[in-house]
């Protein structure tokens, strides 16, 4: 019988890193980047780190929006759906872009362009939504479930 | 003792008060604290957030650049709707005065066109922030079209008014008013002929009326797509430097881990309070009479 491992309090530098995300249209800002990979560390969570595989010391911060209070999986144009090699928006995971120094002080989410990430396949794309009730800059307090707070 | 509902409310005031201290303080200092301040922290990390920062700023000045060029092809796409309506008016009225063979009503029609070209004469020196929109580079000064009772003048240019909007991208903002020139001077072309009661007249200067409507047409079209154009880019820059200040401010964070644990930690107790006042306050007597 084998030891149990240690627990994960006794990690809290864990990182998991997923395999190399494609983005065949690079990331508004960073275009000349087009590989990177999604890092989770124990200690970031629930945030994880979009990292450029080209310049490992690029990296966004994201939250998945499945645990927000929000509806981001938007319809998927032909560009869309092409880039990220889905068939429709279920097949992808969508990502809100974090600012942590947002002006105020406060964590943001811009929520008019979340990333979507095609499950099992790696590739990414940043998608414009055409919602004018969407903010860049939505106070994450806003988003997060009462359910989970209470 | 007896707790009454204005202690519960002021208990719950304090709490939300002190919880709300707590967490400005800790987003001050999330804010304030970064690793990187001078080039001697950290040199290679400094010179590529300031790289990024820089990048930052040339977007700025970008959207800054395109809503500048909104505005002019805003001003004049409103100003060439309004012409292109003119345009019909004064279609209608030659139409219905080339079946009127009275000479009076036909005068009486030529002063109505008069009075519709001098309303797009006023269109074409329409200005955006004091500038003429139609008049090429000439931009101030004379009015860029000019009636002079018999003829209409253009004393503008055709050259383009541009502005930077990305690193390699010059756009133009502008129309320029040659290139509707025609349908003022074949509205000036059907107000002579009503005049004179010209029929072979009448028939070409509604043929050149309805061509200088496909003008204004056109230029509308020159202006929405340059408009969609500017909007897209825009777009795309706004996302771009959301990404960049997200990377600016996860790069310069002195303990980022920290500041989110601390955050979480605060933002939990305050969403706390506010759930338990907001159930709180939601209680009245009717809640006691079931």
């Amino acid at each position: 019988m084998t030891e149990p491992g240690p627990s994960p309090k006794s990690e809290p530098q864990k990182i998991e890193i997923s395999d190399p995300i494609v983005f065949p249209a690079g990331l508004p800002g960073f275009e000349s980047h087009r590989q990177f990979t999604l890092e989770s560390r124990s200690e970031l969570r629930p945030f994880l780190l979009l990292r450029s595989l080209d310049d490992s010391e690029i990296a966004l911060p994201l939250i998945d929006c499945r645990l927000l209070r929000v509806s981001a999986r938007p319809e998927l144009t032909d560009k869309a759906a092409q880039l990220l090699g889905a068939k429709n928006a279920t097949e992808v995971a969508p990502f809100f872009v974090l600012n942590m120094d947002a002006p105020g002080g406060s964590i943001t989410a811009n929520t008019s362009a979340p990333i979507l990430i095609t499950i099992g396949k790696s590739r990414g794309f940043q998608v414009l939504l055409d919602n004018a009730e969407l903010k860049v800059d939505e106070p994450l307090m806003n988003l997060v479930p009462s359910g989970t707070r209470a | 003792m007896r707790v009454t509902t204005n202690m519960i409310q002021a208990q719950i005031l304090d709490s939300l008060t002190a919880n709300q201290s707590r967490l400005f303080e800790t987003q001050r200092q999330i804010s304030t604290a970064k690793a990187v301040r001078t080039s001697s922290d950290d040199p290679t990390r400094y010179d590529r957030a300031s790289r990024f920062k820089s990048l930052l700023m040339r977007n700025d000045q970008y959207i800054v650049n395109i809503e500048d060029g909104l505005g002019w092809l805003n001003t004049a796409g409103a100003a060439l709707g309004s012409m292109h309506q003119l345009m019909q008016q004064i279609n209608d009225e030659g139409l219905r005065s080339r079946n009127d063979i009275n000479a009076a009503a036909r005068a009486q029609a030529a002063s109505s066109i008069e009075s519709l070209l001098e309303q797009l004469v006023t269109l074409g020196n329409t200005d955006y922030s004091g500038k003429f929109v139609f008049g090429g580079t000439i931009t101030q000064g004379a009015d860029p079209f000019s009636f002079d009772g018999v003829t209409v003048s253009f004393n503008g240019n055709s050259k383009d008014i541009s502005r930077k909007v990305g690193e390699n991208t010059i756009m133009a903002i502008n129309v320029t008013g040659d290139t509707f020139l025609t349908a003022l001077a074949a509205t000036v072309d059907l107000r002579d002929a009503l005049l004179a009661d010209d029929d072979t007249a009448i028939d070409a200067a509604i043929g050149a009326i309805a061509s200088g409507m496909d003008d204004i047409l056109t230029a509308s079209s020159i202006e929405g797509s340059a408009s969609r154009r500017l909007e897209l880019t825009k777009d795309n820059l706004q996302v771009a430097s959301i990404n960049l200040k997200s990377y600016i401010s996860q790069a310069e964070d002195v303990d980022l881990s920290e500041a989110i644990l601390r955050f979480n930690s605060q933002e939990l107790g305050l969403r706390a309070a506010l759930e338990s006042s907001s159930r709180i306050q939601r209680i009245s007597i009717l809640d006691f009479i079931r």
